[in-house]
């Protein structure tokens, strides 16, 4: 698959950035031999039920912020928590337009209205959030990946929708 | 993300990542990734636009969930009405953002 020609280069721009850090080691996975597991979807969009996680280190103003370097901890949002509310701790994006709205990256008022209205199935509450800046692929794999796997088998969701930074 | 997407859909449950760093998703490679072009922070839309943010959540679901094989990555229609933020994009006058607002370079 080739990359769109106008997409931002964002790991050759990071190497630059961050030239005197230790390099961010980006996960990567081979096509051919690593290729994702893939699980068919049954129902449509209207009887979904859905899990969201985020990980634009999102967070309620009652509750700790994340730190900046592999804070693996996650937070819970709960359905009913006013937009106003919510705050926001990452290091790894431009934050001027989500610290006005989250929802420019947490679409809890959104996704709100699109369950009220009967175009998704529903949500799992509460939505749940991370701070995606985490150096270790250890890490996130043995222990962030591993929670919010058991986070979204316990709530039975039928799809898990994921927002990346 | 990726290793979450992968381990999720690994244990029966189905998966969208909704993305907009095309290079990071491919490299990783999640099972269903739907590509916005709009800056990293902006993935759900502009701050203040209700209505435009619903729109590219929901289109991002019904993309996604239309998606037939693993690892492919989606385009969605939206575009960031800010001619050249491309260029401008995470470079040191338009990066991460520290808790005291200013921006965080080494």
């Amino acid at each position: 698959m080739e990359a769109p020609q106008d997409a931002v280069p964002y790991i050759d721009r990071t190497r630059t950035l961050y030239a005197k850090t230790k390099p961010y080691q980006w996960v990567r996975h081979d096509p051919a031999s690593e290729p994702p597991a893939w699980t068919p979807i049954a129902k449509p969009l209207s009887a979904l039920r859905i899990a969201v996680i985020s990980s634009s280190g999102v967070h309620r103003k009652d509750q700790e912020p994340f730190h900046y370097r592999n804070d693996i901890s996650s937070r819970e949002i709960p359905l009913d928590t006013d937009p106003a509310d919510l705050r926001l701790s990452h290091f790894g994006y431009d934050m001027t337009d989500a610290r006005r709205d989250p929802g420019c990256v947490f679409p809890l008022r959104v996704l709100r209205g699109l369950a009220a209205d009967g175009v998704i199935g529903g949500l799992v509450d509460p939505m749940v959030s991370f701070m995606g800046g985490i150096y270790s692929a250890r890490l996130v794999r043995n222990q962030v990946a591993t929670r919010m796997r058991d986070f979204v088998l316990r709530e039975r969701a039928d799809l898990a929708f994921l927002i990346p930074i | 993300m990726g290793l979450i997407a992968r381990e999720i859909e690994a244990a029966g449950v189905p998966t969208v990542a909704l993305v907009g760093a095309w290079d990071i998703t491919r490299a990783a490679l999640p099972p269903r990734a739907v590509y916005i072009h709009h800056p990293l922070g902006n993935q759900c839309g502009a701050p203040g636009d209700v209505e435009g943010q619903r729109a590219i959540v929901r289109s991002a679901l019904e993309t996604g969930i239309a998606i037939q094989g693993p690892g492919e990555i989606a385009r969605l229609p939206f575009a960031w009405d800010d001619p050249g933020w491309e260029e401008r994009a995470y470079t040191p006058e338009h990066t991460a953002v520290g808790p005291d607002g200013k921006p965080i370079r080494d």
